[in-house]
């Protein structure tokens, strides 16, 4: 009941782009995978499919319009498997550095402000790729302590860490398998 | 006779090589890395309050002013002996942080409450406040002491203050969510960083016409260098630092720096320009007449440097 409770409170919280907490957080995971780099970034690239590789999402779908300089961008939205949904805007996918950077624009993710990117790069052992994910947010409590439970910095890198974690274990997953 | 000779040689040859130091804020490891510049490393890691942003140094009162966000106080250190030796407890979270160049003052900005606070420096207790406008973030003060600008991310605005009073005497429109400011040395052109439009507002303080120019993406804080005539801007989501002519208003080299570049100090005395990078816990360090990286100094978890961190020798 009290997890309902919690969840009910996050999927209700407006995710402002307005004020944030003071300090960013940040998130930093690497992974290695046993599959060539070029094969690692088709799946990062394709932004708008990343249930093929993350496990935590039932559904993706993808659509353009106008971001808040009312230029034209894609937004993705995830459904999580967890219940509720993220909504992403792809930043940028650039195929000469493999890097590609998106921001999250709403959605039940206890983060603000928060932006990211995942680097592909050639691994140190042949035909091996590491893949580094790297998120910089602020909780979602704007104002003076006492910061309330579930609007704090743990909180906010709990949800990042589990997230890249089980992320980069599918990728890996969905790397190597389908060879 | 020969020793006190040996002593003096030393002591000049201390003084001829004595370099400027940077105070760098480490938010991660809650500590303030000292760094001599000539020799490009860390000399003491200080342990301050909770997740360290703003600085602010008084070469003459030798002290430097760390903003502690998380456990709401200023913890006050020592130059010459790198200590700290006080600790202000205040209301609020602390963020930008400046001095009034004649000492008398540091003003601090309380992210949350929407005010500025300004603390005498003589005694720390003695406190006045004014409610500013939503979020305030990057301060500076005017060479004169008389004028403190703010900038209110939240508000998109700067707010012009008469620093004897703290009445607002002008609100300026800029772009969307302006951080860091900076004035030139003449305090004559305010510069102040819109983190949402990707640009540089460029404000006449006598005539308070305005400018914009673009930069990288996210830029957060800004520093001119000596002789007005460059702007050095950091970029936090593009990993570079801008480079802008002010005559052309040209951007005339980008720099690729350490992840997450924010706080940036420009050093007179060797003409370098350093930057910490959050994002690598490093600061990277810029040759001015080059405007090519030199190299990196390892700092602390996630280093931030809001403020002006250079404690000058020139």
């Amino acid at each position: 009941m009290k997890k309902f409770l919690a969840l009910l409170v996050l999927a209700i919280l407006p995710l402002s782009v307005m004020a944030h907490g003071p300090s960013p957080q940040k998130v930093e995971k690497t992974v290695t995978i046993k599959a060539p780099p070029a094969k690692v970034w088709a799946l990062i690239k394709d932004f708008g499919n990343m249930q093929t590789w993350h496990p935590g999402i039932a559904s993706d779908k993808t659509e353009q319009k106008k971001d808040d300089n009312g230029d034209m961008a894609t937004f993705a939205t995830l459904t999580l498997k967890s219940g509720g949904e993220i909504v992403e805007m792809l930043r940028g996918a650039d195929d000469a550095t493999m890097k590609m950077r998106y921001e999250i624009d709403g959605g039940v993710a206890p983060v603000a402000d928060y932006n990211s990117f995942m680097q592909v790069a050639a691994g140190s052992g042949e035909g091996e790729t590491t893949v580094t994910w790297v998120g910089r947010f602020y909780r979602t409590y704007k104002l003076n302590p006492p910061i309330p439970a579930g609007q704090d910095d743990e909180t906010a890198v709990k949800f990042v860490t589990d997230f890249f974690d089980a992320g980069l274990a599918g990728l890996k997953k969905a790397a190597e398998d389908s060879k | 006779m020969m020793k006190k000779l040996i002593l003096f040689l030393l002591l000049l040859l201390a003084a001829c090589t004595q370099s400027s130091v940077a105070y760098i804020t480490n938010q991660g490891d809650n500590t303030v890395s000292v760094i001599d510049i000539n020799q490009a490393k860390v000399t003491h890691t200080i342990a301050v309050g909770k997740a360290p942003v703003g600085v602010a140094i008084s070469k003459t009162l030798h002290r430097a002013f760390i903003t502690n966000v998380e456990s709401s106080n200023i913890s006050v250190i020592d130059t010459n002996t790198n200590k700290v030796i006080e600790t202000i407890a205040l209301q609020g979270a602390p963020v930008g942080v400046a001095l009034a160049p004649n000492n008398r003052a540091l003003y601090v900005a309380d992210w949350y409450s929407d005010r500025i606070l300004a603390i005498d420096t003589a005694d720390y207790k003695k406190q006045r406040e004014v409610v500013v406008a939503i979020a305030p973030a990057g301060l500076v003060v005017s060479p004169d002491s008389k004028t403190l600008y703010v900038a209110a991310r939240d508000s998109n605005e700067i707010a012009v203050i008469d620093a004897a009073t703290l009445t607002i005497n002008r609100r300026i429109t800029v772009g969307k969510h302006p951080f860091g400011l900076t004035l030139s040395n003449d305090g004559d052109t305010l510069y102040a960083v819109n983190v949402y439009a990707n640009s540089v507002s460029i404000i006449n303080t006598k005539t308070w016409q305005q400018s914009k120019i673009k930069v990288g993406e996210h830029p957060y804080c800004a520093i001119t260098s000596l002789d007005n005539k460059t702007l050095y801007v950091t970029n936090t989501q593009d990993d570079t630092v801008s480079v802008i002519d002010l005559i052309t208003q040209e951007t005339i080299a980008t720099v690729e720096v350490g992840m997450t570049p924010e706080g940036i100090s420009y050093d007179a005395a060797s003409k370098l320009v350093l930057v910490a990078s959050w994002g690598e816990n490093k600061v990277s360090v810029i040759d001015t007449t080059t405007n090519k990286l030199k190299g990196h100094i390892k700092t602390g978890d996630k280093s931030r440097a809001f403020g002006q961190f250079i404690l000058s020798k020139q």
